[in-house]
């Protein structure tokens, strides 16, 4: 797996988000949120608007806010951060996708693996469980790497 | 969390006047919904068409309300973006709710 970069840490900034050109023509995008519910929305604008600036159509779009919005409530949810602390979100323009990774330090995920793809029984009713069935359907490759107390996401969507 | 209800008879229509129904606004929004909601009404159609974006907790939200309501009171959708329907339709639950194109088709005679 090729490893994301870390980026450094920038203490004092709330929500910058840098747009910039990197290695061989791609741009990338920087962002990072609280981990609180109400930092996800205000992220994922950010995200698309990125998105749009690379020329991905809008349906596209849609698929990448869906899926990041899951992966990002996930993390708020399950990660055991404090509100202060940062998550933060990396996004690449490759040739022929996108890629986007989650970085946190929040909790390891259960036995160190995505979950895997299951849909609850939609005849009872549910109310929730359906965060990574949108994910995994959504994505083209998922990867989680745990290292040095840092969970990373990959998610991997088709450009067009 | 802004809302607005309309009575039309034993039908009232509630309009979702935010540009989502996140993870953020879920417990609110099912609260107000089910505050709004008429103890006599038959129908209850939700008005999506001012919402942007839903993710799986405002869907889980959803669908708790229709639970609430149930069985006096039906919960259905109308006026769902392409994005919103996206959802309904990944996870399946656009066959759990009666879902019409628009208010004025929801509920004949009503005007949006």
């Amino acid at each position: 797996m090729k490893a994301w970069q870390m980026p450094s840490p920038a203490p004092g900034h709330s929500a910058p988000v840098l747009v910039a050109s990197v290695g061989n023509g791609s741009l990338l995008f920087t962002g990072q949120m609280r981990a609180e519910f109400c930092a996800v929305a205000p992220l994922l604008c950010k995200l698309t608007d990125w998105l749009g600036q690379n020329a991905v159509p809008a349906e596209r779009q849609a698929d990448i806010e869906i899926a990041m919005a899951e992966a990002l409530n996930n993390v708020v949810e399950h990660g055991g951060l404090m509100p202060r602390q940062k998550i933060e979100v990396l996004a690449r323009v490759t040739g022929a996708g996108v890629r986007i990774a989650i970085i946190d330090r929040g909790r390891a995920y259960p036995e160190g693996i995505v979950p895997e793809n299951a849909s609850p029984n939609i005849a009872e009713l549910p109310e929730g469980g359906f965060g990574w069935m949108l994910i995994h359907t959504l994505t083209q490759t998922l990867r989680y790497h745990r290292s040095a107390g840092t969970n990373i996401l990959t998610l991997e969507f088709d450009r067009h | 969390m802004n809302l607005r209800a309309h009575e039309f008879g034993t039908d009232t229509v509630i309009s979702v006047l935010e540009p989502r129904i996140d993870a953020a606004l879920a417990i609110r929004f099912k609260d107000r919904v089910r505050d709004l909601a008429p103890d006599n009404a038959k129908r209850v159609v939700l008005d999506l068409s001012e919402v942007d974006f839903v993710d799986s907790s405002g869907l889980g939200a959803i669908v708790a309300v229709m639970k609430l309501l149930a069985p006096a009171t039906s919960l259905e959708l109308c006026g769902m973006g392409t994005t919103v329907a996206k959802v309904f339709s990944l996870t399946r639950m656009d066959r759990v709710f009666a879902i019409h194109e628009s208010v004025a088709d929801a509920v004949p005679g009503a005007r949006a």
